[in-house]
């Protein structure tokens, strides 16, 4: 599928995103926006692909931590330019809260995971990086969602990510949750055997067709 | 591998890469020499040069040679670096044969904090620019539904209430013989009150349109003087009641301008009716047209209450009514000046003020020549 970004387009990101080179990228998204990019398509395939990108190259040492931290920097100051698209489209009465759990300070993935929620006409709750259980149970006893998604990036954070869980359900007794992350790269695929109506999630096109099969069921 | 082998290995090392400041400092405080990571970091050579033009130590307290007398001791000592930025280093003072021998090191626990922080905090202004957005784009979609149910809401009372004014007015003309004095005074209540309340729903009507973004004008070819002459005419009527002088002084050979008469009517009307409202008993309100150029000024003054700065940075705000009493003590929507202003800024136009509480007040209207959409074309 053409979808206006072709390889030689990416190169360019990549190189400006790791150069820590804002404008550049700006530049690049809003062109693509300019021309009509689907904005699911800009998320998947240009920011979780060179972040994805962006995090292969720190594991194998070709860039230094900070340049990763830049490059995340970056990402995230670009997400708002999809943000009038986006949120001032008639919503439907459906709500997702979102967040990291406790001690995950990679927020990235669980932000573009609210983002996609509203890409689908939700209400996408955000609560960042490190979220407090007591935190994430106001919101949910306030919000009361449809859904709640938490993101986990470092495995050594899937203990807490359980502990989420259980939490989730002293607010919310049946809820459906969406886990998802890098962390299950590693491990913890086991996790939804262990609790009931859990689901583990390994891209945001399978969170785009969750969204959509969700909204047809009810 | 021999020690001395393992030692020199080590020394290379650190010599090459290790992140630690080292300098020879002589008798006066010149550096005699200095490792590549000092001139790195301090952005320039270093041999040569004082140690107070880059160290910062702005009470010139820092003597190194008293502080070699405790070679154990760290101390902090802030340097200018490459960046222009300072940072501080954990310093050691030595002494030398030559001198002293200085090893400075960055605190990397602190920087590693500092670091979390950075990232941390522009996590926070990532995560508050969505909510902002997202309150945003809610509020839109909030004042959408409200304009909405306003306009359905007024153009369904406009023709009850119109009712109500056309048939209070009719009795109290054509059966007035028929009450007493008091029942007249009930009829003109009602048809006061519904003439105000007639008054609110245009407005109200006038606003939805215009923040619905579908406000049209309709333009035409028109002189403004004889808009003004038609407009001043009808707030004589209002004047008179007040016993407030309408003066009216037009500039001559104003070019004709492409505008909505009827919209540009109602701005002018709202304007007057504002000024007589505000204005005492035996005031005067002055009506000026100039040619200025490339625009075309129209004027109302007036010298009644006036307003505060607090009260003008409202003026045109919707549904925040002036906190400044009407000298008759008349009725009004707040939205006369709001509705003014958005229809001056159709025609590419603006409504500057002026006031001081006490001494009154200056509404000036430009309005540009020549036809606006042909230029934008």
């Amino acid at each position: 599928m053409d979808t206006g970004i072709t390889e030689t387009l990416y190169a360019d990101y990549l190189a400006a995103l790791i150069r820590g080179d804002r404008l550049v990228c700006a530049d690049i998204v809003k062109r693509l926006l300019d021309d009509g990019l689907d904005v699911g398509v800009l998320y998947a395939q240009l920011f979780q692909r060179s972040m994805y990108e962006v995090g292969e190259k720190w594991e194998s040492g070709e860039i230094a931590i900070a340049t990763e931290h830049l490059a995340t920097s970056v990402t995230e100051s670009l997400m708002p330019l999809v943000y009038p698209l986006v949120f001032s489209r008639e919503h439907l009465p459906h709500t997702a809260v979102v967040s990291c759990v406790s001690d995950e300070y990679h927020q990235m993935g669980g932000r573009m995971v609210a983002d996609i929620f509203e890409m689908n006409r939700w209400n996408g709750y955000f609560l960042g990086a490190n979220t407090a259980l007591p935190e994430l149970q106001t919101l949910v006893d306030e919000k009361s969602p449809d859904v709640v998604a938490l993101s986990v990036s470092i495995y050594s954070n899937l203990p807490n990510l359980e502990k989420a869980i259980t939490g989730v359900r002293e607010v919310r007794p049946t809820i459906p949750i969406l886990i998802g992350g890098q962390a299950f790269l590693w491990g913890g695929r086991d996790i939804p055997s262990r609790h009931e109506g859990i689901q583990l999630l390994t891209s945001l096109s399978e969170l785009q067709r969750w969204t959509r099969e969700f909204v047809s069921e009810t | 591998m021999h020690l001395n082998q393992r030692e020199e290995q080590i020394n290379q090392y650190l010599q090459k890469n290790a992140q630690v400041l080292c300098l020879d400092l002589l008798p006066d405080g010149t550096v005699s020499a200095a490792n590549a990571f000092a001139e790195q970091f301090v952005g320039r050579p270093l041999v040569g040069v004082h140690f107070r033009e880059f160290v910062i130590d702005f009470k010139k307290i820092i003597n190194p040679f008293e502080l070699a007398k405790n070679p154990q001791g760290i101390h902090l000592v802030n340097v200018t670096t490459y960046t222009g930025l300072p940072q501080t280093l954990r310093c050691m003072f030595s002494p030398t044969k030559e001198g002293v021998l200085v090893l400075g090191g960055v605190d990397v626990a602190e920087q590693e904090a500092l670091r979390k922080q950075i990232v941390g905090l522009n996590q926070q202004l990532g995560n508050l620019t969505r909510d902002l957005q997202k309150g945003n784009a809610e509020l839109l979609r909030l004042n959408d539904l409200k304009n909405q149910f306003l306009g359905m809401a007024t153009h369904d009372l406009r023709q009850p209430v119109g009712l109500i004014m056309t048939y209070s007015e009719f009795l109290n003309d054509e059966a007035s013989n028929s009450l007493d004095e008091e029942q007249r005074g009930f009829l003109q209540q009602v048809f006061e009150a519904s003439v105000f309340m007639r008054r609110l729903i245009d407005d109200f009507l006038d606003v939805a349109v215009i923040e619905s973004g579908h406000f049209e004008l309709r333009r035409t070819l028109h002189t403004l003087p004889a808009l003004i002459e038609r407009i001043s005419a009808l707030a004589q009527i209002q004047a008179r009641k007040k016993k407030v002088e309408l003066r009216i002084a037009q500039a001559r050979d104003l070019p004709p301008l492409h505008i909505d008469e009827q919209k540009m009517g109602q701005v002018l009307a709202n304007l007057l009716a504002n000024a007589i409202e505000y204005s005492s008993e035996g005031g005067t309100v002055h009506v000026l047209t100039r040619d200025e150029g490339d625009r075309v000024e129209i004027v109302v003054r007036d010298a009644g209450v006036g307003m505060s700065e607090e009260e003008l940075k409202r003026l045109f705000t919707p549904y925040l009514k002036a906190r400044r009493k009407k000298t008759g003590g008349e009725k009004s929507t707040g939205l006369g000046l709001v509705i003014a202003r958005k229809i001056t800024e159709a025609h590419g136009g603006k409504i500057l003020v002026e006031s001081t509480p006490g001494k009154g007040s200056v509404f000036r209207v430009l309005l540009p020549k020549g036809n606006p959409e042909k230029t934008k074309k």
